[in-house]
């Protein structure tokens, strides 16, 4: 009997482990797709920024300004207390004032004391003589007051 | 208590032909001490330390926020943007009578508003004192004040 043979099983033979298997794309077109990818992206990005910087000439576009800020007390107490340590020290010390006319300035103690010892003449001008000042005229500042109605000299003017 | 039969203020009033609810004084109406502050005005006490001294405080309390403690019109209103009162040192000011500052804490004066109601009569003759105090220890001239000269520490400014 010809079939005595015992039949191939594949099972118990089992595959044997062949070559790998080639791949069946090429990787070539991929890589210069990707590569014109990059290649779009950076062309189209440099083109924008040279539109926008080039082309465009919107108020948007146009750089910013820089404004002062406003004039605050960050901190009142502190200016405040410079000053009147600043005008204290002015009230309280000795120092020349105008040495060709020979003019000093010296403690108000002092002269208050020195004022006190002279009874009524403690009322006396010390530029003599007495005169009033004229009518609506606007001490310590050069022009008499602006009439009403008129815009008024902005603070920053005004002072000192 | 929370409803009263009364005017407020400001609103109207059919009482009275124009319809106001404030009314003026009579003409001839004087102030209950009006006569006594006249004559505190006329009369000016004597300068003396006492007097000064209450000038020093009550100018320092009232007047130097604007005028300055040395009087120069720098005070911290005036740092801040009002107008700038003028300075005491000016010779305007130091050929002024005393009464004329007197009259201009009575009266007001320019952007200065009248401070008769927050300064007493005799307070106003202690500040006017004081002022003097303040013109002369700010601009003292050395030749006439004996001893001065010793005192000032540097020599020339």
């Amino acid at each position: 009997m010809p079939d005595t043979a015992a039949p191939v099983r594949d099972d118990a033979v089992g595959h044997a482990e062949g070559p790998p298997e080639a791949p069946d794309i090429r990787v070539k077109p991929v890589l210069l797709t990707g590569l014109f990818i990059v290649a779009f992206v950076a062309v189209t990005l440099a083109a924008l920024r040279f539109y926008r910087d080039v082309v465009i000439t919107s108020p948007n576009t146009e750089p910013a300004r820089t404004v002062a800020g406003p004039a605050l007390q960050r901190d009142p107490q502190a200016d405040l207390a410079r000053l009147l340590a600043d005008q204290r020290r002015r009230l309280d010390t000795y120092a020349w004032v105008d040495w060709d006319r020979g003019i000093a300035r010296m403690p108000v103690a002092d002269a208050m004391r020195r004022l006190a010892t002279r009874g009524a003449q403690g009322y006396a001008a010390p530029l003599q003589p007495e005169r009033v000042p004229p009518l609506g005229s606007r001490g310590g500042a050069a022009s008499p007051l602006p009439p009403p109605g008129t815009v008024a000299a902005s603070p920053r003017e005004v002072r000192r | 208590m929370a409803r009263q039969k009364r005017y407020d203020v400001y609103r109207r009033a059919d009482l009275w032909a124009d319809g106001a609810a404030a009314r003026t004084p009579p003409e001839g109406t004087v102030q209950q001490g009006a006569l006594a502050d006249e004559a505190a005005l006329d009369d000016p006490p004597p300068v003396d330390a006492a007097l000064l001294q209450r000038g020093r405080e009550r100018y320092e309390a009232v007047c130097s926020p604007c005028h300055g403690l040395t009087g120069h019109g720098d005070g911290m209103v005036v740092q801040r943007g009002f107008p700038k009162p003028p300075s005491y040192h000016e010779d305007r000011l130091r050929a002024a009578p005393a009464r004329y500052f007197v009259d201009v804490i009575t009266h007001g004066y320019g952007v200065m508003y009248r401070y008769a109601n927050r300064v007493e009569p005799r307070d106003r003759w202690a500040i006017a004192a004081y002022i003097r105090a303040l013109q002369f220890s700010q601009g003292a001239r050395v030749a006439e004040v004996p001893g001065l000269a010793e005192k000032i520490p540097e020599a020339r400014p």
